[in-house]
């Protein structure tokens, strides 16, 4: 589904993604894991077309993602979430939901300039679909708060509601876990093995080895732009070059 | 004092107070997907020449000149917005202002344009009416987008325009749309008010009137339609308040911008700040 | 001809690239736009004239004693508008608004007080003499008014590249967060930024004031305008770039009149901003290596 081959981008001088070749497979829980400053929020970032590649192929359903603007990316079906949230605070958690459909919204400018039957049909099924996939995530019952009131956990929770808004085909979901307490660790863990269930493709990035190796069919490691391991949860577990990029970096857990 | 001969002095103003409303809004447009953009009276001057020449020199229907005075600006902003608004920040506001600059300038050596005597003689077309339909038309038009995907995504790119992209809107095609109806708006505005006041020279539409209509917005607030119309009549009514201080009239102006942005960055008209007052005195009365 | 061209053109763009040295250097180290700096500079030559016609002080003591005048305004201004907007960590939109608010009260404040007509320089202050030399003919005046403004640029970048002061500011203007984790003392940089600017920014006021022997209430804003033009030429926040970008625009303005008709003149400055932004918005000279606005 995704593919990259050969995937290098450099900084000024820096290499941060050294020929990064991996594959996701639809339907599948892909995990990106590797210490600090591995360069695995660039990998996102190059999917994502917030910048081209320095070198490489990258493809979504066979075609190219090389030079396609993000937004259109989006719109072929990819959507994610950001390591450091990046939601809009200052709008309610609908309408920040609502925003991830902007490109679903199948009206014109008459539409909305007259408020036709189809503009507020349109805008009536948006809202009650907003609403379903608030509650999905358990943030249903704050619909009506403003993002920046929301705690940090609810935070990742409503990035991830935006994202499926989308409809999307493959989530990138970028340490979806981070400063989460347990039982809202287990509350996206629940989340994720339902979408999957959905048949949804998710890629994500993951500190917590827990759940990574929990949830993942494939792991893959990078270490300084480079993939030094891909395998099943376990074969991860027991290679030693991967238990080497960790020693002295962070305990895997 | 009777109707007639109380319209006959404040006419002038009671228009004015309707086209700087919608000269607020056209700056209200394109601060509210986060761009701030210094064109406007720049806009304006194009559309109020475009129409007094149509009406004076080719003697076309009113009507006719007003709606060239809306597309020409537009059709420029389409022009300039393409690469402008590539800008962002800092350097959109500059780019703007330059743009503004070169505006006036040509509106100063062309001959069509009267040179630095500007044009007179204009015909005085306007009335109340026209005014009103125009404001109510710019009105109804900001509330339609401001609740459709249009308002959401203009929003999205003010507060954060790289998750914007990343939630399928195409950034750029919005902002130019937000630029180029705000210089619509703007000619518009000029276009009417080029036939109330009878003159236009190139002074008219430089920097001071461009900061005069970012002043509008800023003081009125950028939370809805209301804050803009409400700034911009506020500051329509102060110089008249003001006769008294003569040259040190536009201090007001001046301390004005400082004294908001210090201390209601929000505006006057900040609908959270009414909910906060609503709550407070609501808690009051039931203790 | 062309010689006296160059002279001329060097002679306009020193004093350009003076006042476009302090509106820079508040970008780079502030990180703001200071739309007010176009009106400190109409203050400082206001302070000038005060001094010289109703105190009657000898110029070489009139001048110093303006630019702390101006030097002192613009540090009001950081401590009473842009240090609250900092401490607020307003969006970069504030500062900009309300340093437009502080131009146009200055502005104001002015024509009210000394009315809207230009004034000018007592005449008898300098020599009427010129140098000639060759083709070439400088006024003595306009050779101070170029010496001077090169002279305080050359003790500014002295003060950049070899002081230690310079050194800290340099690395406020890298981020003034790891400044600050360094022991540097951040806010107290910025003051001092913002009265240095000031100071050279009213300066640039008198010595224009001096060559075009006019001074108006409205003197700022066309050149704040020309100082916009300068700097973004230049790269935003360079200080290389905002000497050359004046110098640049000094010549550019003094070759088009040949070319052009002198009306257009005034919109050429905001011509060639226009197109650089276009084309090359990190500046003609060098690469953006400040915080992004």
């Amino acid at each position: 589904m995704l593919k990259l081959e050969g995937l290098s981008r450099q900084f000024g001088g820096v290499r941060a993604l050294d020929d990064v070749t991996l594959t996701v497979h639809p339907e599948q829980v892909y995990g990106l894991i590797g210490p600090n400053g591995a360069g695995k929020t660039t990998v996102f970032n190059l999917v994502t077309g917030l910048f081209p590649p320095t070198g490489g192929l990258l493809e979504f359903d066979g075609r190219s993602l090389q030079g396609v603007p993000p937004h259109r990316i989006a719109q072929r079906g990819i959507a994610r979430t950001f390591q450091n949230i990046r939601l809009f605070q200052e709008m309610t958690l609908i309408d920040n939901v609502i925003v991830g459909m902007h490109a679903h919204l199948p009206y014109h400018f008459w539409d909305l300039l007259l408020r036709t039957p189809a503009f507020r049909e349109a805008e009536r099924r948006a809202r009650a679909r907003a609403l379903q996939l608030l509650h999905r995530v358990g943030l249903g019952t704050l619909c009506e708060e403003l993002a920046g009131n929301l705690s940090y956990g609810n935070q990742r929770k409503l990035e991830i509601a935006r994202a499926l808004a989308s409809r999307p085909r493959l989530l990138l979901l970028d340490e979806p876990v981070a400063g989460m307490n347990a039982t809202e660790k287990n509350e996206i863990m629940a989340l994720i093995r339902s979408l999957r269930q959905d048949r949804l493709t998710v890629f994500m990035i993951e500190h917590d080895m827990r759940f990574v190796m929990g949830l993942c069919d494939t792991v893959a490691v990078l270490n300084f732009g480079r993939i030094i391991a891909e395998g099943k949860p376990a074969e991860i577990q027991a290679n030693p070059a991967v238990i080497e990029a960790y020693l002295g970096q962070e305990e895997p857990a | 004092m009777d109707w007639s001969s109380w319209w006959d002095t404040y006419s002038t103003l009671v228009l004015s107070i309707g086209v700087y409303g919608m000269l607020a809004l056209s700056i209200y447009l394109t601060l509210s997907c986060g761009l701030l953009s210094l064109a406007n009276a720049a806009f304006m001057g194009i559309g109020a020449y475009m129409s007094a020449i149509a009406t004076l020199q080719f003697e076309w229907p009113f009507a006719f000149a007003l709606f060239l005075g809306t597309v020409l600006p537009a059709a420029v902003a389409f022009l300039i917005g393409i690469p402008v608004l590539r800008l962002s920040g800092v350097y959109l506001a500059m780019a703007t202002l330059g743009f503004g600059e070169v505006v006036r300038v040509v509106l100063l050596n062309l001959d069509i344009t009267g040179g630095p005597l500007g044009l007179n003689g204009i015909p005085p077309l306007t009335t109340w009416w026209h005014v009103v339909l125009a404001l109510a038309l710019t009105v109804a038009l900001l509330q339609a987008l401001r609740r459709s995907r249009i308002g959401r995504a203009f929003e999205a790119i003010r507060e954060d325009e790289t998750a914007a992209r990343l939630m399928g809107i195409a950034t750029d095609r919005i902002k130019l749309l937000a630029f180029v109806l705000g210089a619509a708006i703007a000619g518009l505005a000029g276009g009417l008010n080029a036939h109330y006041t009878f003159t236009l020279s190139p002074g008219n539409f430089g920097f001071e009137s461009a900061v005069d209509i970012l002043t509008m917005a800023v003081l009125g607030g950028i939370q809805g339609v209301a804050g803009p119309l409400l700034g911009g009549a506020i500051l329509t009514l102060l110089p008249e308040l003001l006769r008294g201080l003569q040259e040190f009239r536009m201090a007001a102006n001046g301390l004005i911008l400082i004294a908001v942005v210090l201390f209601m960055p929000q505006g006057l008209w900040d609908p959270a700040r009414f909910r906060r007052w609503r709550r407070s005195r609501g808690t009051r009365a039931e203790a | 001809m062309f010689a006296q061209q160059i002279v001329n053109a060097i002679s306009l763009g020193s004093v350009y690239a003076l006042f476009a040295l302090g509106f820079t250097l508040v970008f780079g180290i502030l990180g703001v736009i200071n739309l007010s700096h176009g009106g400190i500079f109409m203050v400082g030559a206001y302070a000038a004239l005060l001094l010289l016609t109703r105190f009657e002080i000898p110029f070489w003591a009139a001048l110093p004693l303006a630019m702390l005048a101006a030097g002192l305004l613009g540090l009001a201004i950081d401590l009473l508008i842009l240090k609250q907007l900092r401490k607020r960590g307003a969006p970069h939109l504030m500062p900009m608004i309300a340093t437009i608010g502080a131009a146009i009260l200055m502005t104001s404040l002015s024509q009210g007080l000394f009315g809207s007509e230009t004034r000018r320089f007592p005449l008898d202050l300098f020599d009427q003499e010129s140098f000639s030399w060759g083709p070439v003919t400088i006024p003595v005046l306009q050779a101070g008014i170029t010496a001077l403004s090169v002279l305080l640029m050359l003790l500014m970048v002295w003060v950049l590249k070899r002081t230690r002061i310079g050194q800290a500011l340099r690395a406020v203007a890298e981020s003034p967060k790891a400044a600050s984790l360094l022991g540097i003392p951040v806010e107290r940089l910025f003051h001092l930024t913002s009265f240095v600017a000031a100071a050279l920014g009213g300066a640039a006021g008198i010595l224009i004031g001096l060559s075009f022997d006019a001074i108006s209430p409205f003197m700022g804003q066309p050149m704040l305008h020309k100082g916009i033009a300068a700097i973004i030429l230049g790269g935003l926040g360079d200080v290389r770039g905002a000497v050359l970008g004046g110098l640049f625009l000094g010549a550019a303005e003094v070759f088009a009149v040949t070319v052009l008709s002198s009306e257009y003149r005034d919109a050429l400055s905001f011509g060639l901003l226009f197109l650089v932004l276009l084309w090359r918005p990190q500046g003609l000279f060098g690469a953006s290596a400040t915080r992004s606005a």
